[in-house]
């Protein structure tokens, strides 16, 4: 397009400075028909002059980062008590995203789901990410959307490998599953969870395979020695 | 061939009880109802009014394994599936016939990770592969095409061995 745009240019040099693309085929198709006589006025003029449009003021795009705040509406409301696990809270393009440390984790989600203000009463997600060879090598995300605020926030807590998470199973019913596929998934085990059980993978796979230290490739021989029949192929 | 050429009616014909049989069975082949991912799609596409499986007498597809003489493994085949598959196919009745239909169950696909089967050959039998992902609908009427022709290379005699 660019390529077409540019001898076109040259011939109508002043008309069609500024005009969009559309307006200016249009302006070709019009001038075509009386073309030496514009060609003759114009473009000795303007073309030494001025070849393109005037340069728009370059703006520098602004890099997204993730930007503490302290005056995010929703970490306010919270209750004192619960608001003391609060290690961070931040802002990345309009998200908000919390940390908080363990501890208070369940304290904290039963607050923002019954605080009247707040209303977080859809647990939209939960996973968890492997920062394998940190000390708490767990981190566990959880997204909550509150239909009262039409907001999505994010709540992040970090775990050790061995260590026991306090389940929110009871506070919103769909993390029962949610909190089975990351059990299956990582390893990590909840307390006061209803039914933990593996959910994707066979129940008796040994290993889980979203850990960094879990080949992708890896898969249980015992289990399929024990459940498949497995035929020679012929080559 | 003297003594019976000529001979009959216009509306008796001849032939081997081979290719009767064969033509029976190559000419009714129902398959079983085995879509696991996106191949299914195109098997349905093929099932149904453009691509009309029907016509080869295959488009009677029974929910059933034992009502049906075909399996067409269309998907990715998992682990955990891979136990059903072998249960399946162990209810269905002889004469029993395998389309692997896509990259998936032939040969794994594009997914050779922890919990995929890299190859349904590795647990059934397959007479037929068809590449493609999805492959065609006309990709799959062929592959039930050259089913047919190893149909007709049956026989019901016993082979010498």
């Amino acid at each position: 397009m660019s390529d077409e745009e540019k001898p076109k240019r040259d011939s109508e040099a002043q008309k069609t400075a500024g005009k969009t693309d559309l307006k200016e085929e249009s302006a070709v198709a019009e001038e075509g028909a009386e073309k030496p006589p514009v060609k003759a006025e114009e473009g000795t003029e303007k073309s030494p002059v001025k070849d393109k449009p005037a340069p728009k003021p370059k703006v520098k795009k602004k890099i997204p980062s993730y930007e503490d705040v302290d005056d995010d509406p929703v970490f306010q409301k919270l209750n004192e008590k619960v608001a003391v696990s609060v290690l961070s809270v931040q802002n990345f393009l309009d998200q908000s995203i919390c940390t908080v440390s363990l501890d208070g984790l369940y304290e904290l989600m039963v607050d923002l789901r019954d605080n009247a203000d707040l209303d977080f009463n859809y647990l939209v997600d939960m996973t968890a990410l492997d920062y394998l060879g940190d000390e708490q090598r767990f981190c566990l995300v959880y997204q909550l959307y509150s239909y009262k605020l039409g907001r999505l926030i994010r709540i992040k807590t970090r775990a050790a490998e061995d260590e026991v998470v306090p389940s929110v199973s009871s506070i919103w019913k769909t993390a029962d599953w949610l909190e089975r596929e990351v059990y299956d998934l990582f390893g990590i085990e909840f307390s006061g969870h209803p039914d933990l059980r593996r959910i994707l993978l066979p129940d008796d796979w040994h290993g889980y395979p979203l850990r960094k230290d879990y080949d992708i490739k890896l898969q249980d021989q015992a289990w399929i020695s024990s459940h498949l029949k497995i035929r020679k192929t012929p080559v | 061939m003297g003594l019976i050429e000529n001979r009959m009616e216009k509306n008796v014909i001849t032939t081997t009880v081979d290719s009767v049989f064969n033509w029976a069975r190559k000419s009714s082949l129902w398959p079983m109802t085995f879509g696991l991912a996106c191949c299914a799609i195109e098997m349905m596409a093929t099932g149904a009014s453009r691509f009309d499986m029907d016509r080869f007498g295959a488009g009677i597809f029974r929910p059933s394994p034992r009502q049906s003489d075909l399996i067409i493994i269309a998907g990715t085949v998992t682990l955990k599936m891979a136990e059903v598959i072998q249960r399946l196919y162990d209810q269905m009745p002889d004469p029993k016939w395998v389309i692997s239909m896509g990259a998936c169950s032939s040969a794994g696909g594009p997914f050779d990770t922890y919990a995929t089967l890299q190859g349904v050959d590795k647990v059934i039998p397959v007479d037929v592969y068809i590449p493609g992902c999805p492959p065609r609908p006309e990709a799959l009427l062929y592959g039930l095409m050259r089913l047919q022709d190893k149909i007709d290379e049956m026989t019901i005699a016993k082979k010498a061995s």
